[in-house]
């Protein structure tokens, strides 16, 4: 498991980004976590919640995980749709494998809520 | 005391942008050095080190290779990996599952890399953290052994959808272990449409030919572009 070191990453990005704004303390930061990142969610908050006491700025600071399905583009229909599954990687509409990976990848800090 | 309101401020960063960035450095430096980086991901025990062996004692006469095995611990495959008389270095990781780019980075540490036309980098026996973590390589292979099961990409989609080619390894006893060949497809193909897919054995005279045509293969494509 590897949600750890993720967590610590997440907070230097947090930090990093409250620290430019000229902010004091961070309440929330919302991460995108995509269903092909690699990362558990729920893995991931536990693991926030440990590392978060070592960092001043985030000491109080809540993880709002917005997890991100994998969308596919369908080369025959041309739609971008959710897939049947993340490990069936078909169109739903016309059931076409596509290996087109729009969404499902991120691994991001999207937003941080500084006082 | 602050009496500042909250703000919310949009940040899109990618959490493991720090790795990325040695990754892309790393990229670039194989590059202008016209080294060419292949890792491999598996479970372990699905034959990477002995894949491997083999492929540099098959290349060494004619390419200059080199090699670096990621374990959490002991130097075994480091040795293992050195008999082919390739240079070879151990990264140790103690507890970390996984190979960063800061790892790989450091390993490489004094190494001339224009000297090396290909560089493997061997991760740590995984299925699930390797994953995240790009390590400035040009192609990855994920081994899956025939004694591991048909629906093993099912189980594991994350690994094998950020790879590039899929090497079934062990082949050699395919029959013994009742391997259904077409079923492992059907699985990599569900979680990867169109992935490439290579099959070997370590022990098989010639086991290793499609994987070694395909690697050269890419490498006179690189150099012609």
């Amino acid at each position: 498991m590897h949600e750890m070191s993720i967590a610590l990453s997440l907070i230097d990005v947090a930090t990093q980004q409250a620290i430019e704004a000229g902010g004091e303390t961070v309440t929330l930061v919302e991460v995108e976590v995509g269903d092909l990142s690699g990362v558990v969610p729920e893995a991931l908050q536990s693991a926030f919640t440990i590392a978060r006491a070592k960092e001043p700025l985030l000491k109080s600071a809540e993880l709002a995980i917005i997890p991100v399905p994998v969308t596919i583009r369908c080369h025959i229909c041309g739609c971008e749709q959710p897939t049947v599954a993340m490990n069936d990687l078909r169109c739903r509409i016309c059931g076409e494998p596509s290996a087109d990976v729009v969404h499902g990848r991120e691994l991001d800090v999207v937003a941080i809520e500084i006082e | 005391m602050s009496t500042a309101q909250p703000r919310i401020l949009d940040v899109r960063t990618r959490i493991v942008k720090d790795n990325d960035r040695v990754a892309r450095n790393l990229r670039q430096r194989f590059d202008d050095a016209g080294a060419f980086v292949v890792s491999l991901v598996s479970s372990p025990g699905a034959g990477k080190t002995t894949f491997l062996q083999k492929t540099l004692t098959e290349l060494r006469p004619k390419y200059r290779v080199a090699a670096l095995v990621g374990d959490l611990a002991t130097e075994n495959d480091a040795q293992r990996l050195a008999q082919s008389g390739a240079p070879v270095r151990q990264i140790v990781t103690g507890t970390v599952c996984h190979l960063e780019a800061e790892m790989v980075e450091k390993a490489i540490g004094d190494w001339n890399l224009a000297e090396i036309d290909i560089l493997f980098i061997e991760n740590v026996g995984n299925l699930v953290c390797p994953s995240s973590y790009d390590l400035g390589e040009h192609l990855r292979l994920v081994l899956l052994s025939t004694p591991e099961g048909e629906d093993k990409p099912l189980k594991y989609p994350t690994i094998f959808n950020t790879a590039d080619i899929a090497v079934l390894t062990k082949m050699d006893i395919a029959e013994a272990v009742g391997f259904d060949r077409s079923a492992a497809v059907a699985s990599i193909e569900s979680v990867r449409p169109g992935m490439k897919i290579i099959d070997a054995s370590s022990r098989a005279v010639g086991g290793l030919d499609a994987w070694l045509a395909e690697l050269e293969g890419r490498l006179a494509a690189r150099r012609a572009s």
